[in-house]
């Protein structure tokens, strides 16, 4: 049974999405041995996943939907089905906090829980929260550009890119901060850059960043609620030829955007050389959730975590194992990142968000 | 070397003896060999001893197998996961009726917050959190299977620097008196002298659990607070706030801090020397991946013991009769051996070992990790 879809229009536009050829799924846990040489080869015996069929229901990500043949493959091999809801991951914390998201959910699944951890109420309301997969939110630009302002040689620092945009030197795309991680992931990087304390962004910090913020904000000529409507924006303004020269964005968004770039076009990724924030795509129950939720949760999870379906995941979506002991992709070697921190409070992401987008002090 | 630890009914009964033990050297029970990062050619070894059997709780008699299999959920501190889940594991508890639903959750959550709907029991990670559930919710621990002690994972490369921050002491351990000395100055990796090839501008900080949702977290504040504190254990009140506000002061560079952590040595496993220099987890953790999951250790991984030794007893907080019997299952000898073996857990009985007690009072503590938490 395929993956439930709730929006149609997510539905046609990711159609295209995967026209870009994913690679064949490798073989799956119970139909093929681990073998030491690909995985984290595990000594005990082959864990079992079935049980009673369930559909549960996830508020997740919109880029989740490049997990479907993994969905379609876990509930042959766990009986669940995932029906998942695509939204913005801030848009969907909100949700959670605002006790919207207990009443028509089971789980959520989002790229980050950066934001729902900093309400109590948010934390209070998830339980079994289970990293999936991980990618760090980067830059990727077109490699012409790339080339005028030397960064494919040395990569700049977040700093650096929020003083060449605000120089008018690129224009970008990025998701609304105020709706999804990656863009304030994007935001939390400058402002932490600007401060240059090596430490964790502080409210009293932003003030001195807001000019740079401020003029990196004018180069924005794309967005998107989520990074999964993102990517396909950007990808079809590259094949019409009037894309942005660069985009901010997941690791694994942006390699797929690299491999379906056409070849008059193509793209570079940049790897700030002052570190990223991580999405790592935790999934979690909802405390509302029933009992036979729980066990679907519990066996989905269990499968998602198993070394050979993080190898899938790996190669059908680009991102990152969160088991270690995986040998990573081509494209994904030799791009370990330093990590910056995100913000210990809401008032001082808040008020980044509202700096960002012109508006402080109507948070 | 002082050993600080969290058993608060041992404590109880002679709180005021804070013994210069030696807990290493003592035992050579069995030594870890750290992997070593191929731009090195030297070997970090980490002895590690055992607890005597006598600073565990008595056990009640182990259960009778039952042929009928009942599912029963148990929301348990998530870095026991594994070991729940291990094949072994699932076998013996099925011996006795029972299929396991583990729920990774934080302790401090479990102590604070989550409610018992639905759980035949808790599993906490330490006695004090233990504590606190069962005033919270009336109840009484059932069984104290194992422990495991607080270190720090960090990486081969990254020693000369620690030593010459003297983070890292001549006997190899985490100096937390030296660390929380070094973190309040905001010293810089790249200002670190000697450092040629590790070009994170971070402040060097520990990345650490948050103390009021976490065990781990929350053990390294009390052991931060005894050292603050000159080497006494806060008895007053009135002595949090001036230690607590140090402490913060350190973990407010951190950000935001994780809930779980299980969380955290996954993010030391996934993100490396780059993504996650300093990192405080269980030894069981490092241990058991080693065991466990040969090869997914990386290479140039190290765990360093801590100068003052914070043993974390895992603790059994039943709510029916299913819980108990899970509690009691965790004392039958497969159970221990899969614990101490295969996980690194310390069991009753693998050994001597020094022990001393000491947090503050559950009061005293809860006041202590809600004030250093930024």
């Amino acid at each position: 049974m395929p993956l439930r879809r709730t929006l149609t229009g997510l539905l046609l536009m990711l159609a295209a999405t995967s026209c870009t050829g994913h690679p064949p799924l490798p073989p799956t846990p119970h139909t093929s041995p681990v073998s030491p040489t690909t995985s984290a080869a595990h000594a005990s015996p082959a864990p079992t996943f079935s049980g009673p069929a369930y559909t549960l229901k996830v508020l997740g990500s919109s880029e989740l939907e490049d997990m479907q043949p993994i969905l379609r493959q876990a509930e042959t091999a766990t009986g669940v089905t995932v029906a998942l809801t695509p939204i913005g991951s801030l848009a969907g914390a909100k949700a959670v906090i605002g006790g919207a998201a207990a009443k028509g959910y089971d789980a959520v699944w989002f790229a980050s829980d950066n934001y729902i951890d900093l309400y109590p109420e948010g934390l209070g309301s998830l339980k079994g929260t289970t990293q999936i997969m991980s990618s760090p939110v980067i830059l990727g630009m077109r490699t012409s550009v790339a080339d005028r302002l030397g960064w494919n040689r040395n990569p700049p620092t977040w700093a650096e890119i929020a003083a060449a945009a605000a120089r008018n030197e690129f224009t970008f795309g990025m998701t609304n901060p105020s709706m999804s991680n990656s863009g304030l992931s994007a935001l939390v990087a400058v402002a932490t850059s600007i401060a240059g304390t090596g430490a964790a962004l502080q409210a009293s910090e932003i003030a001195q960043a807001a000019p740079e913020l401020g003029g990196m904000s004018r180069q924005q000529v794309l967005t998107r609620p989520t990074s999964g409507y993102l990517t396909q924006a950007y990808l079809n303004d590259l094949r019409s030829g009037h894309a942005p020269d660069a985009l901010i964005d997941y690791e694994s968004q942006l390699l797929t955007i690299k491999a379906a770039a056409p070849p008059g076009n193509p793209i570079t990724l940049i790897y700030p050389s002052d570190g990223a924030l991580d999405a790592t795509y935790p999934l979690s129950l909802l405390v509302s959730a029933r009992p036979a939720a729980r066990d679907a949760f519990l066996r989905l999870t269990k499968y998602l975590t198993t070394p050979q379906v993080q190898q899938q995941i790996m190669q059908l979506t680009q991102r990152r194992p969160i088991l270690s002991g995986i040998p990573l992709t081509e494209g994904l070697t030799g791009h370990e990142l330093y990590q910056l921190p995100f913000p210990a409070t809401v008032g001082t992401v808040q008020y980044l968000i509202d700096i960002y987008n012109g508006t402080p002090g109507r948070g | 070397m002082v050993v600080l630890g969290t058993r608060l009914r041992r404590w109880r009964s002679q709180r005021t003896s804070i013994k210069k033990g030696a807990r290493l050297g003592i035992l050579g029970a069995i030594v870890i060999t750290t992997l070593t990062a191929s731009c090195s050619g030297s070997t970090t070894s980490v002895p590690i001893s055992f607890p005597a059997s006598s600073q565990f709780r008595s056990h009640s008699a182990t259960p009778r197998p039952s042929p009928s299999l009942k599912t029963i959920q148990v929301a348990a501190g998530s870095e026991d996961l594994p070991f729940l889940q291990d094949p072994t594991a699932v076998g013996e508890f099925k011996r006795y009726g029972l299929n396991v639903e583990a729920i990774p959750y934080g302790s401090g959550q479990l102590a604070f917050n989550e409610p018992t709907a639905g759980y035949s029991a808790f599993f906490l990670s330490s006695t004090v959190f233990a504590e606190m559930a069962e005033a919270r919710l009336g109840t009484s621990a059932v069984s104290e299977p194992f422990s495991t002690p607080l270190v720090v994972l960090t990486w081969q490369p990254l020693i000369p620097l620690l030593q010459t921050l003297g983070i890292v002491n001549g006997s190899g351990q985490f100096d937390i008196g030296k660390y929380l000395d070094v973190a309040s100055k905001g010293v810089r990796w790249t200002g670190t002298r000697g450092n040629t090839f590790y070009h994170n501008s971070a402040r060097v900080l520990l990345r650490m659990t948050n103390p009021t949702e976490s065990d781990s977290g929350a053990m390294f504040v009390a052991a931060a607070s005894y050292v603050l504190n000159k080497g006494n254990v806060l008895t007053g009140i009135s002595q949090v706030q001036p230690i607590a506000s140090q402490i913060a002061n350190v973990l407010r560079g951190l950000g935001e801090l994780q809930p779980t952590t299980y969380l955290l040595f996954q993010q030391y496993l996934t993100e490396g020397v780059k993504g996650a220099p300093l990192v405080l987890g269980y030894q069981s953790e490092f241990v058991g991946e080693q065991r466990s999951s040969p090869g997914k250790i990386p290479r140039g991984a190290v765990m360093l013991q801590l100068n003052f030794t914070v043993d974390c007893i895992h603790t059994v907080v039943p709510f029916n009769d299913d819980g108990r019997t899970f509690g009691t299952v965790l004392n039958d000898p497969v159970m221990q051996k899969l614990a101490s073996g295969k996980y690194g857990f310390l069991v009753p009985g693998s050994g001597g070992g020094a022990g001393n007690i000491s947090v503050p009072e559950p009061d005293i503590m809860k006041a202590l990790i809600y004030d250093a938490t930024p």
